[in-house]
């Protein structure tokens, strides 16, 4: 499977870059190049210099400092949304999949009920209830996004229990852990890899939206959503400001896009090597 | 060893012609066997008369409407001791081979299932390696088949692959729905010779399940002829030529029929 991974250009390329970004959130402290907090007013909007690289905000700090910082909350609160989304859906899926009847019905129909919310609306209430806050949005994206997961992976339970290898092993007398972990969950866990590295991006953009609205990540702490939303203030005089935060989200959203792609490949045993 | 009592099954009837129907589509009816140990017992009948059904209320599988499925004496379906009985003593050859092995897995993990559920029976280690290479061999596989997917084998190989697998189990019964029918001649009596051979030295019990009349009266001690459902007759291999049940003889003569012209059509050419 490793094998196959390295010959796919673009799963190789895209998990460096993410990779790589992963890194430089990780080395922040000691590669920034300046103090993402301190302010500098009479130095505000400076250009690109040696000093401040990427120029400097309407407080006069480094907007790259600002960057690097950012990466930890913007990437660390998608993996954390997306850590609690997939293993709430998993355990309902599989519970759900698992004993059928009424388990089955229960569930299925609570996950219809969280399906028929529109979702956008759905975050901005749970945020509003709970109060504003960093952990609350992780908690609302969660809750709006762990019935997908639930659905797909019940599904795919359905979908191969039922099959002879799986009938085999029950026959046989094989362990239920030995048939939940070798065939049951690989077997989803093509689509599961697809959906979440899709899904991850969704939540970048997601809680940088919320940021943005002002109601996730909350000055002055650096952010690309934050960050875009200060710079919105200043759209008309300053709208180079926009571009850093702007082009990295982008850039990195569409990296899990394109890594989404790359591993429906790479899963598949069936795909020819290229 | 293992035996059926009165077993009856039937399946949803997906066309209903009420909404809330509950029509039922019955698909084994009366069934009674007693298969003993050290035998094999042969299920004949057409296409869609319950055979494979009937295999899979055997192995634990199905649970029949009514009726009773025991082993030893243990009820299969309602006792745990029963359970756990009939999966110490079962392995299974399924009729459908494309779906029987995971397609994830390797050759040799497929095979290495049933390693595994011997050294759970034995609590003793087996070389995998050495293992799966030997099993191989002895479907007539070549060794390097253990590094390939399932779908990177012919549909008779993959056969063989699952027959090694129920093998490996190291279990008492065997149940082969259909298990040597996708092979040629030449290969089906190869494996069949393996399979007496093995159950002469380890006194296993097959459960043979398939339409083919030659590769029954080769392999097996008894026969069972199912017709829609219902046991027909039950009769020894050797007064196979002596049945009366008229159903079973209409099968017999008309797969004697088909092998004549074949014949017939093999001289012409
Ligand atoms: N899961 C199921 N749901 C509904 N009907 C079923 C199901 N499984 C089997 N049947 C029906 O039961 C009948 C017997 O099926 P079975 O698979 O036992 O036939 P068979 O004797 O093995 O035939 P073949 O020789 O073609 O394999 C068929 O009419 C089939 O349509
Ligand atoms: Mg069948």
């Amino acid at each position: 499977m490793f094998k196959r991974f390295l010959h796919n250009k673009t799963a190789v390329i895209t998990t460096a870059l993410i990779l790589a970004i992963a890194v430089l959130g990780i080395l922040a402290p000691w590669i920034a190049p300046n103090d993402p907090y301190e302010n500098d007013i009479i130095n505000k909007f400076a250009a690109f210099s040696l000093e401040y690289p990427l120029g400097t905000d309407h407080l006069g700090r480094c907007v790259l400092s600002r960057m690097l910082f950012g990466i930890r909350p913007t990437l660390g609160l998608a993996a954390l949304t997306m850590i609690g989304t997939i293993g709430l859906g998993a355990l309902m899926g599989l519970l759900a999949g698992h004993f059928g009847g009424i388990v089955d019905e229960v569930i299925m129909r609570v996950v219809d009920v969280m399906l028929s919310f529109p979702s956008q609306i759905m975050v901005f209430a749970v945020v509003a209830l709970l109060g504003i806050d960093v952990r609350n949005v992780i908690l609302a994206n969660v809750f709006i996004k762990w019935a997908w997961y639930a659905r797909m992976i019940r599904t795919g339970v359905v979908q191969y229990r039922d099959r002879n290898f799986v009938l085999f092993s029950r026959c046989v007398g094989m362990p239920e852990h030995f048939i939940l972990f070798r065939h049951l969950l690989p077997s989803i866990a093509a689509d599961l890899a697809v959906l979440s590295s899709l899904d991850i991006g969704w939540a970048i953009i997601n809680i940088s939206t919320l940021s943005f609205l002002g109601l996730g990540v909350q000055a002055p702490i650096p952010e690309w959503g934050a960050m875009l939303n200060e710079a919105k203030n200043v759209l008309t005089t300053n709208p180079v400001q926009m571009l850093t935060p702007g082009i990295a989200i982008v850039a990195v959203v569409t990296a899990f896009n394109l890594l989404g792609d790359a591993l429906r490949d790479v899963l598949d045993p069936k795909e020819t090597q290229v | 060893m293992i035996e059926l009592q009165h077993i009856n099954v039937s399946f949803r009837n997906e066309l209903q012609k009420k909404l809330f129907g509950t029509e039922r589509k019955k698909v084994l009816r009366d069934i009674s066997v007693r298969v003993e140990k050290g035998e094999c017992l042969g299920i004949l009948g057409e296409s869609g008369s319950g055979k494979s059904t009937m295999g899979k209320v055997l192995c634990g599988l199905l649970k029949p409407d009514n009726g009773e499925a025991l082993i030893e004496g243990e009820n299969i379906y309602s006792s745990r001791k029963g359970r756990k009985l009939l999966r110490d003593k079962i392995s299974v050859v399924f009729q459908d081979y494309t779906t029987s092995s995971n397609p994830r897995f390797h050759i040799k993990d497929i095979i290495g299932e049933g390693i595994t559920v011997r050294e759970r029976k034995t609590k003793k280690k087996i070389e995998r390696k050495e293992e799966v290479a030997r099993l191989l061999t002895l479907v007539g596989l070549d060794e390097t088949y253990a590094n390939r997917f399932p779908h990177e084998l012919s549909g008779g190989q993959l056969q063989r692959v699952c027959i090694a697998r129920a093998v490996a189990c190291d279990a008492e019964i065997i149940l082969l729905d259909e298990a040597v029918s996708s092979l040629d001649a030449h290969t089906q009596v190869q494996i069949m010779d393996l399979l007496i051979e093995l159950k002469n030295k380890l006194n296993l019990t097959y459960i043979f399940i398939t339409h083919d009349l030659t590769s029954i009266t080769y392999f097996c001690d008894r026969v069972l002829f199912l017709n829609n459902g219902r046991v027909t007759e039950v009769t020894k291999t050797s007064n196979i030529g002596a049945v009366t049940d008229e159903y079973a003889l209409k099968l017999l003569h008309s797969i004697i029929d088909f092998m004549e012209e074949e014949n017939h059509a093999a001289e012409c050419v």
